[in-house]
């Protein structure tokens, strides 16, 4: 099959033909006596035609609830795929202190260490707290 | 892209209530046009068209504003269509087509009474008839040049089909059309 556009002389006679019953249809414009020129008007109007089938009127309501079943769909997976991680962590997190249990009631006695922990997580928990009173505060 | 297809995928992206709705409104008479045209089928062209917003609903982000949205959307129906077609392993254009030997041009005649031909149903039938048998990609093409009035370059850009090779199969597959209507009338070449 030639996939090259029409290239001689009557080929492109025949192509500005095609276009110009297509454009007279666009138009509206009134029968000529071209008899070839008039066939193609039949083509051209037999194109125009709305297909035989469409799409229900509330097509683009039932694609949007689709889509927003869809998207809800997917929250809830990534939000079971995360409680599933979540829950591995603290597997793994309760592994670790039983694992290590001895080590942190050591790091526990330890007063030193304490205190060096309370250092740290103090001026934390302080800074936190006037936003808290500010989120409180009514107004 | 316009302005206002800009501020519609923004919109749809922020999701604001019936944005995405109105995206399909505007856009799915083409989408209909390309699935249906090249599917055939009405209800898997419908199940085809929901997967094209579905698609363009989830791909929205990767939209980077480099071609219309219309164009962007005729190329999501299209590459669906053409992998339902694909699965069912239909042929998307007839291979045949021109092979006959003959100059078309040469095959062309006169002295057809159109206007009164025309006047019967039967002309419009035998039409319909003929462009419900053309291969999928001509059905297509030709339904998007003339009942969508998309121009060939608009075509090409979300068929990804080279404009000569468009204008050719155009240009062919009207003139086969129009020789039908000739055969079927009598006229002799």
């Amino acid at each position: 099959m030639k996939h090259e556009p029409p290239s001689d002389n009557a080929m492109e006679r025949e192509w500005a033909l095609q276009e110009r019953a297509l454009r007279d249809e666009r138009l509206g414009l009134d029968a000529r006596d071209d008899a070839r020129l008039q066939r193609y008007r039949a083509v051209a109007r037999a194109l125009r035609q709305p297909l035989d089938e469409a799409l229900p009127s509330d097509f683009a309501s039932q694609v949007a609830k689709e889509v927003e079943r869809h998207t809800i769909d997917t929250m809830r997976l990534e939000l079971y795929l995360s409680w599933a991680l979540l829950s591995v962590l603290a597997v793994a997190l309760l592994g670790l202190v039983v694992r290590y249990s001895r080590l942190v009631q050591a790091w526990l006695s330890n007063p030193w260490l304490v205190a060096l922990a309370v250092c740290f997580a103090l001026p934390a928990l302080l800074g936190k707290l006037p936003a808290v009173n500010r989120r409180r505060r009514p107004g | 892209m316009s302005h206002q297809d800009r501020q519609l995928v923004e919109a749809v992206l922020a999701n604001a209530p019936g944005a995405f709705e109105r995206l399909v409104r505007e856009h799915q008479a083409l989408c209909w046009h390309i699935v249906y045209r090249m599917a055939r089928h009405p209800e898997d062209a419908r199940d085809l068209c929901q997967e094209t917003f579905l698609r363009v609903h989830q791909h929205l982000r990767q939209y980077r504003h480099e071609s219309s949205l219309k164009s962007w959307i005729g190329r999501v129906a299209y590459n669906v269509a053409l992998r339902y077609l694909e699965r069912k392993q239909l042929v998307v254009f007839d291979l045949g087509e021109g092979d006959d030997g003959l100059d078309p041009i040469e095959n062309l005649a006169d002295g057809f009474d159109l206007e009164t031909a025309y006047a019967d149903r039967d002309i419009a039938t035998r039409l319909h008839q003929a462009i419900e048998a053309l291969p999928p990609l001509q059905r297509t093409l030709l339904t998007l040049y003339h009942l969508d009035e998309l121009s060939i370059d608009e075509i090409a850009g979300f068929t990804g089909l080279a404009a000569g090779t468009i204008k050719s199969h155009l240009f062919r597959t009207r003139l086969r059309l129009r020789q039908q209507l000739e055969t079927a009338y009598g006229v002799s070449p």
